[in-house]
């Protein structure tokens, strides 16, 4: 998981890390790093399917047939 | 539900930023797909995880992270709780001195009373007496032992009222 976290682009690490380690909300992480709500919850949200992609390859592999994509 | 809906609503509820009644509608949802409940899990796990590798390692992990941007965070978090509690104790005040001046401007209940009485019922007031007469500073038993000592000066008196200091410092 560390190693994990630290791949993490910096721009995701960041939102994340205020998240979970400070327990900011969206509206506050958007103030802290003067950036729309909408890219907080984005950031967030692709550093966490990230993070599960690393841990868990064959789920993400298998969720992306059982879409439909090529 | 398209997965991608449904990872971005499984991982706003673990983060705590989703409504209330959407959450519900959401574990309804997760109650009838035991697939998007078993993801939902996965996703659970995937972030305590990460919260837990953040708080053991993290000064190696955030070394890339600006040290202002967290004091900043951290001062704003620290702010935002005293203002809370500042406010907390406003709103205590407040109400105390609020209820406070209601208490004192609503007049007491014998001046609300009205009292009807006439002549037939009132009776002349009579004296209770108590089959253990009490003897303590300010019984009704010394009372009259003091005044009838006053008035009459005669010794018996004085001796009943001497018997019941007595009795009273030896029951304390």
């Amino acid at each position: 998981m560390h190693n994990a976290i630290a791949a993490l682009p910096t721009a995701q690490r960041e939102a994340l890390e205020l998240k979970l380690q400070h327990e900011l909300t969206y509206e506050e992480i958007a103030s802290v790093l003067e950036i729309p709500i909408g890219t907080v919850r984005s950031r967030i949200h692709h550093a966490v399917l990230r993070l599960r992609e690393t841990l868990n390859p064959s789920q993400s592999v298998k969720e992306f047939y059982e879409d439909g994509k090529p | 539900m398209k997965t991608e809906n449904l990872e971005a609503l499984l991982i706003d509820r673990a983060m705590g930023e989703l409504p209330a009644a959407t959450a519900e509608l959401l574990d309804e949802y997760l109650a009838h797909n035991p697939e998007a409940a078993q993801k939902s899990a996965q996703l659970e796990d995937t972030m305590r995880n990460a919260a837990e590798s953040m708080r053991v390692d993290s000064p190696k992990v955030t070394q890339a992270f600006p040290r202002d941007l967290i004091e900043r965070a951290n001062r704003g978090l620290r702010w935002r709780r005293q203002t809370a509690q500042l406010l907390k104790l406003a709103a205590c005040l407040a109400l105390g001195l609020t209820l406070g001046w209601f208490g004192k401007t609503q007049p007491d209940a014998v001046t609300m009373a009205h009292v009807t009485t006439s002549e037939s019922t009132l009776q002349e007031p009579t004296l209770v007496k108590r089959a253990t007469p009490s003897v303590g500073f300010w019984s009704v038993a010394r009372f009259e032992a003091r005044t009838s000592a006053t008035k009459s000066e005669d010794k018996a008196s004085r001796y009943k009222l001497q018997s019941l200091s007595l009795i009273s410092t030896s029951k304390n």
